[in-house]
């Protein structure tokens, strides 16, 4: 699994 | 994991109302939710095992420890949520959250004139640049509105901003010291023709803290020039291809968006553009591309325009994506930004944004400026604003309250069918954006262009 946008980066954006 | 424990954990977790997903070429699958904004990406040999988790009676029952990790993967990024989650409220509760009172989007008209007359431009050029007691009034404002606000954007918009940089460079002094004292985050980007986008225009603007540009070349030379001409007639294309290339020099932190609108009259064009792109701007990630089909959005010329059908739309902009990718190119922010949760609500929807003409007149949407119900009221000299909030309600509300098919889309959290409102009372019809229209497209874009950075870190590093 490779993570191109984590869920918690979108939160903080 | 035995078979009797991945029954108990189906009754536990579900796989989540907003997800989508893209399987590509490559044999690879690509998940999105469009609650969370996450998005990853399995291999060919992870795939079967991932579907089994999600869906019951799926590809294969082989369980292993990677399996767990491979759960717990999907239970932290959203693609699982527990049997007894209300999806439906956690997206009711998102759209709430949009009119939280500590953040404001303004798009400024700082000027309504323009040098450019393009063919496809859907403005008037009515009035031109902002009033000094408008200045005013929006000075008074945020000084006073900036102590409640913990962050605030500004769009600099027209009308070509650039032709009046003194009032950029006030308003913006004013904003940003109003934003120091109460301890506000400032940011701002322009939408420019790039035109006078000097090197040293530019340095000022980044000092002005607008690090976001937007600016449009429509093909190479002659493609460009004939659809994109100064106002009185002659060319622009080597200006601006002048000016953004002297800009590759500044050695600070910006991003260009190289925004490149197509239509049936420039299809081929745009495809052999894409090289030319490459050469110029391939070496430099700041500097993306993005391509936009042309709309009838109003203008005197809409009646001329060789506009693209849907299904044409739908291909190309991916295509062109693709192509811009295989040729070293990096495409804009905007397409994985408007897959962001709330990311592809347009400005027009949003309670905490507002359009300001340069005569003080409120508007919600950029485009509809002379539709009375898009006339909200006006900026005084001393800073209050009239405001009809029935007219505010009305941009505001339109959305997936009154939709059954968008409450049910996956897409909703992003865009609470609210891409645009201003198509929806044109036409009837839901809104949909072109990320979510092609989701699968999309997804392969995003994914094609992670691959290429990360094998770019590679030979950086070697």
């Amino acid at each position: 699994m490779k993570v191109i946008r984590s869920a918690a980066q979108a939160a903080l954006i | 994991m035995d078979t009797m424990n991945l029954d108990a954990f189906r009754l536990q977790w579900k796989p989540s109302r907003f997800n989508a997903q893209s399987d590509n070429e490559e044999g690879a699958l690509v998940l999105y939710n469009s609650y969370t904004g996450a998005i990853a990406s399995f291999t060919g040999e992870e795939r079967n095992r991932v579907l089994d988790c999600l869906y019951p009676g799926g590809a294969e029952e082989v369980v292993d420890e990677s399996d767990e990790e491979i759960r717990s993967g999907l239970i932290e990024h959203g693609f699982l949520v527990r049997e007894e989650t209300d999806e439906l409220r956690r997206a009711l509760f998102l759209h709430q959250s949009m009119h939280a009172q500590d953040t404001m989007h303004l798009v400024l008209l700082v000027t309504e004139a323009c040098n450019f007359r393009c063919n496809y431009c859907y403005e008037h050029f009515p009035r031109a640049s902002m009033r000094q007691d408008v200045i005013n009034g929006l000075e008074a404002y945020m000084e006073d509105r900036a102590k409640t606000l913990n962050r605030l954007t500004i769009s600099w918009h027209g009308g070509e901003p650039l032709l009046v940089p003194h009032i950029i460079e006030r308003l913006s002094r004013s904003f940003m010291a109003a934003c120091e004292r109460s301890g506000a985050v400032y940011g701002a980007e322009m939408s420019t023709n790039g035109y006078y986008l000097t090197r040293e225009r530019f340095e000022q603007m980044l000092d002005l803290q607008v690090e976001r540009f937007m600016v449009t070349l429509d093909g190479e030379g002659q493609v460009h020039d004939t659809r994109r001409g100064l106002h009185g007639g002659g060319g622009t294309y080597q200006t601006i291809v002048d000016n953004l290339l002297s800009l590759k020099e500044v050695n600070r932190h910006f991003e260009i968006n190289v925004r490149v609108n197509f239509d049936n009259s420039n299809l081929d064009s745009v495809s052999r553009f894409i090289p030319v792109l490459r050469d110029m701007f391939g070496d430099d990630p700041r500097f993306k591309v993005y391509f936009r089909p042309v709309g009838c959005m109003g203008g005197e010329n809409d009646l001329n325009l060789p506009v693209c059908d849907e299904r044409t739309k739908d291909i190309k902009i991916w295509e062109f994506n693709e192509q811009a990718i295989a040729a070293g190119l990096t495409v804009s922010s905007f397409i994985s930004d408007t897959l962001l949760p709330t990311g592809a609500v347009c400005y027009a929807a949003k309670p905490n944004s507002l359009v300001i003409g340069s005569d003080g007149l409120l508007y919600k949407c950029s485009v509809a400026m002379e539709q009375d119900n898009n006339r909200l009221g006006v900026i005084h000299q001393d800073g209050t604003l009239d405001m009809d909030y029935d007219k505010l309600a009305l941009w505001t509300t339109s959305g997936e309250e009154s939709d059954e098919n968008c409450q049910s889309c996956f897409f909703r959290p992003a865009c609470h069918g609210n891409h645009c409102p201003l198509f929806r009372m044109r036409t009837g019809q839901r809104p949909c954006s072109y990320e979510k229209r092609q989701i699968k497209r999309a997804l392969r874009t995003i994914w094609l262009q992670n691959e290429a950075d990360e094998a770019n870190e590679v030979v950086h590093s070697n």
